[in-house]
């Protein structure tokens, strides 16, 4: 059979070269038309010999694989042909893109099958556990799903709004649905491989091998990984070419084309102001401590006390008030932000972008909200919106972004913002509030959207790659839905972890963080006992709940500080800190706690039941 | 994964000699429940030595502690008592698994895979180059029949062809210690006989085998030695003849005789006083009647959708050194040359035709009185199941008899 194939693409080649070459013989006489004649001939039969040889040689995995590339592109063309015909160019995109996409996939598997080739055990383990993934439903399930949603998203976002806000909405859809449907397909993959090899006892057979139970962990961790690479290779090749496809649909004006380029499709690194005296903040916090020990020192302790004394909730809401307090600019008032570090900035040509959302504690004047700004001590002005006073009048509530020349930028990289809170007309403005957490930034472009997105996957692989050790470590001891709901808490408590701390805070009474670890444990005792013989058993219960959720945050991993989505939809940059991060915590220390969990378990499980 | 402290303690209180495969000193298996309490006494105190190069049998009926057993000696289990040796280590080494096979009682193969794909699965887990394992599973798929639905995954075959793809994972490493459990079970009767000439074939190139069944026919046909299991316990072990033999009762087989024949051999017998006597006609073994028709069949050409029979054994699996990939290749272009099924039959027709016409000068000495020619001592070998076969021995002793009561005249 080998023989005969090899004879069949021998003959192809030969059938090929030989219409080329007559062809350029006769093209080179001068004979074009008949040139042509050849070419077309010689074309019809090789089509013929191609097709002739796919049926024969189906069997063959290459002729097979070759054969469905083929039929897929011969699809995807006939689909684009019949929607081009109907004129829904949006569809023929769609449909190019798609196959790009199903062509990358199918690409990428075959060149993990020819990596995971050689005879080693761990790699036969990862290769039968793609095999698994592709071949078996649960997992074809979310690829498809990924793929179909990644397609649609361009077409079902507000046609009217911003081109902008398309693209960061985009962005931010694709990519988090990417995260959580391959979140979810590595937790099912994972746990359904172990558990269900262990039900059915294919296990029995593996392990039977000279395969230890390490390498059959790392071998199933290194198959999901790496499947796991190729879907998010294919989503983020799915949503660079829509993102590419929405770029080029028109924009409301120039200001939004400009606002994509310079604004979404940008890597910006950002910074926060600083007050110019770096006392200031210590000192409003000092302040406002003392009134609060004033009015209630059961809660923030005695005057004098030391400040740790203060409870982290408290001291949270303490910081809270002051930066709210900082960003906050009465009527004729003045503030000035410090920017600082921007010596890196003065080197690229492209302006800095001052990024602010002014907000007024009262009514506005119809909407809109006046200000002065200087820059480094000259007053900034911006056609359009500058009044004949000098004044800013903007959007209230809605974020706005100046373009400041980099030339300004001192010696020191520092660079100081003056915000003042006019009087427009005489009439007095309420107090103008910026938000503490994102209310005035300084961006300026380091990089480019492709590789920022490129960072973001990497991420989101890191995440994926501690989920799969995750879902095999459970798998290991537990069946698949219990193993699927412990891992699924774990996953939301994760994801939800800075949610979730704020909302305990709150909860329940708990120990001050000053306080020793023994003398926690007393203050807990004492506290569950007071309750019970107040008969506040409500109150019992939820320092109960506080407490065994507090435990269980304390152990489970936190992917709140590394979230790459809002910061590349937003065009920042995704800093190479986060990158590193995710690598060593995600990938590195969280995947190989839990793995080292699982092997423990598992390496003196036995893994056959009572069969007499 | 070695484990040289649990082989230290093997070797001090379990001597293990260096001609054995397997040694159980004292085990048991008590399966607990989630009080710990005892549920379930699997296996209770048994001994058991499989010495190398063996067909040792074990025996016993559903739930007499077979499987368990097994599954103790492949380390899946750990023993609530006792100790196991298996070529002197821990069944747990990883590396001593790189000798053994292994058939589980049913087939725990991958169904999305397919058998060429399953292959390649266990051969990559013994380490093997591509080479080694490409010709190999050729091989092996030609040996059970089944390379040509080779493509097609294991979910669509039936359970006799998993079995096929499941004995033939057990042979990817060419093992010297196989275990078989159930090895037939869900097998059609050619598939069967090619197991056991499977099982014939591999002993006689020295591989230790351990076959577990209930099956006690197929158990009889190849064992060396056998254990009956019974409620966890050995009842009963030694050399399968021993056990078998009828020492009260001799048997006669000859060629068809006449009437008159029959009566002179009642005659010559009662005349040495021996008169609890029967001639009745042997009947041929069904299994046997039926190979004969399938074989039938398949000369005439009628085709089939299913597992054809399986070709000779794998050349790889011999004693020894590994043959490697290209002697493999070598080897299969020589079995093709020669056809599929050739290896045992012309040997067993030879001695066949011989040991006929030795029959029938026996019986026209017995019943004329002439000398017979005395027959060359057999060699004690496992013949395949499936051949017609003639026990010459008692005719012989018979021989020897009236040989002492008549001496040859001078």
């Amino acid at each position: 059979m080998r023989k005969s194939w090899k004879m069949w693409l021998i003959v192809l080649l030969a059938l090929v070269a030989l219409t080329e070459g007559v062809g350029l013989l006769l093209a080179a006489q001068g004979s074009d038309a008949l040139a042509q004649v050849v070419r077309s001939i010689g074309r019809i039969i090789a089509n013929a010999w191609v097709i002739y040889g796919l049926i024969v040689w189906r069997e063959e995995p290459w002729v097979r694989r070759f054969g469905v590339i083929l039929l897929g592109t011969a699809a995807a063309q006939l689909m684009a042909l019949i929607f081009w015909a109907l004129g829904w160019t949006d569809m023929v995109i769609a449909t190019a893109g798609a196959y790009a996409m199903a062509l990358i996939f199918y690409a990428g598997l075959w060149l993990i099958r020819i990596l995971l080739s050689p005879g080693v055990a761990m790699f036969g383990v990862a290769r039968t556990l793609i095999d698994e993934a592709i071949r078996m439903k649960i997992a074809l399930v979310f690829i498809v799903g990924v793929a179909i949603l990644i397609a649609v998203f361009p077409f079902i976002i507000d046609q009217d709004d911003f081109l902008k806000y398309r693209i960061t909405s985009f962005l931010t859809w694709s990519l988090m649905a990417t995260s959580v449907l391959l979140s979810l397909m590595t937790l099912f993959l994972s746990i359904g491989t172990i558990t269900k090899e262990q039900s059915q006892r294919q296990i029995f057979l593996t392990l039977t091998k000279p395969v230890n139970r390490a390498e059959y962990l790392v071998g199933k961790w290194l198959g999901i990984s790496l499947l796991n690479l190729l879907l998010l290779s294919v989503a983020g090749a799915g949503i660079y070419s829509f993102t590419m496809l929405l770029e080029a649909q028109p924009a409301r004006d120039n200001a939004d084309r400009l606002a994509v380029q310079s604004q979404v499709l940008v890597a910006r690194h950002w910074v926060e102001p600083t007050p110019p005296n770096p006392g200031e903040l210590q000192q409003m916090y000092d302040n406002l401590l003392e009134r609060a020990r004033d009015e209630d020192p059961e809660r923030y302790g005695k005057p004098g006390d030391p400040p740790e004394e203060v409870s982290l909730a408290d001291r949270a809401d303490l910081q809270q008030k002051v930066m709210l307090k900082w960003f906050s600019i009465p009527n004729q008032s003045t503030k000035t932000y410090r920017f600082s570090g921007l010596e890196n900035a003065k080197r690229f040509p492209q302006p800095l972008q001052l990024r602010f959302k002014p907000k007024l504690a009262g009514k506005s004047l119809d909407g809109f909200v006046f200000l002065r700004l200087r820059v480094n001590g000259r007053p900034y002005s911006k056609p359009g919106i500058t009044t004949a006073q000098g004044l800013l009048k903007l959007a209230e509530n809605n974020f706005h972004v100046m373009d400041i020349d980099p030339r300004v930028i001192d010696e020191r990289g520092g660079l100081s913002i003056e915000i003042t809170n006019p009087t427009p007309g005489g009439v007095r403005q309420p107090v103008l509030n910026f938000n503490p957490k994102d209310g005035v930034e300084l961006l300026y472009r380091v990089g480019e959207f492709e590789d920022n997105l490129l960072r973001t996957l990497c991420v989101i692989w890191m995440r994926l790659i501690f989920l799969a050790m995750l879902g095999l470590a459970a798998g290991t001891y537990l069946s698949f839905p219990v193993a699927s709901l412990v891992c699924m808490l774990i996953y939301f408590t994760a994801a939800g972890n800075a949610y979730l701390a704020e909302s305990l805070q709150h909860y329940a009474a708990f120990p001050k963080d000053s306080l020793p670890f023994l003398d926690k444990v007393l203050w807990l005792i004492a506290r569950a006992l007071g309750l019970f013989s107040e008969g506040k058993y409500y109150d019992l219960f939820k320092m109960l709940i506080k407490l065994i959720a507090s435990g269980f945050m304390l152990v489970a991993p936190s992917f709140g500080d590394l979230n790459p989505t809002p910061l590349v939809a937003d065009g920042r940059l995704v800093p190479m800190d986060m990158v590193t991060r995710a690598v060593l915590w995600s990938g590195g220390v969280w995947t190989g706690a839990v793995g080292l969990v699982g092997w423990l378990i598992f390496r003196g499980r036995e893994l056959a039941r009572v069969t007499v | 994964m070695s484990q040289p402290a649990i082989q230290q303690i093997d070797a001090e209180k379990t001597p293990v000699s260096q001609d054995m495969a397997v040694k159980c000193v004292g085990l048991s298996k008590v399966f607990k429940d989630f009080w710990l309490r005892s549920r379930v006494k699997a296996v209770n105190d048994i001994d058991l030595e499989i010495r190398k190069g063996e067909v040792f049998g074990l025996l016993g009926p559903n739930g007499s502690g077979k499987s368990t057993t097994i599954k103790l000696i492949l380390g899946l289990l750990h023993p609530t008592a006792g100790r196991i040796a298996v070529f002197g280590r821990h069944p747990r080494d990883v590396k001593n698994k790189q000798r053994i096979g292994y058939l589980p009682e049913e087939s725990y193969l991958y169904p999305f895979l397919n058998a060429y794909e399953t292959l390649e699965y266990y051969a990559r887990l013994f380490h093997q180059k591509r080479g080694i394992r490409k010709g190999r599973i050729e091989t092996l798929l030609e040996m059970v029949g089944l390379q040509h639905v080779a493509r097609r995954p294991i979910g669509e075959y039936s359970k006799g062809m998993q079995r096929k793809i499941g004995l033939a994972q057990a042979l990817i490493n060419d093992p010297d210690l196989l275990i078989l459990d159930e090895p037939t079970s869900g097998m059609d009767p050619i598939a069967t006989a090619d197991v056991k000439r499977v099982i014939v074939n591999l002993a006689e190139r020295g591989k230790t085998i351990l076959l577990c069944s209930h099956l006690l026919s197929d158990v009889e046909d190849v064992t060396d030695r056998v254990a009956i299991m019974y409620g966890g316990k050995v009842r009963r072990h030694g050399q399968i003849d021993d056990l078998l033999e009828q020492h009260d009762r001799t048997l006669i087989s000859t060629p068809a005789l006449d009437a008159q024949g029959e009566e002179r051999v009642i005659q010559a017998l009662e005349s040495q006083g021996i008169c609890d006597t029967a001639i009745t006609r042997p009947r041929q073994k069904l299994e046997t009647l039926f190979l004969n028709i399938v074989a039938e069949a398949q000369a005439a050409g009628a085709a089939t959708s299913g597992a054809q029979s399986g070709g000779k054994i794998a050349d790889f699996l011999a004693t020894g050194a590994d043959t490697g990939g290209d002697a493999v290749i070598e080897q299969l272009v020589t079995m093709r040359s020669k056809g599929s099924d050739v290896e045992h039959p012309s040997d067993t027709e030879l001695a066949r035709d011989e040991s006929k016409a030795h029959e029938e000068q026996v019986i026209g000495s017995l019943t004329s009185g002439a000398d017979a020619p005395v027959p060359e001592a057999s060699h004690p070998s496992r013949t395949p199941p499936p051949q017609e076969q003639t026990d010459t021995g008692l005719i012989d002793s018979l021989i020897q008899k009236k040989d002492k009561r008549d001496p040859p005249k001078p």
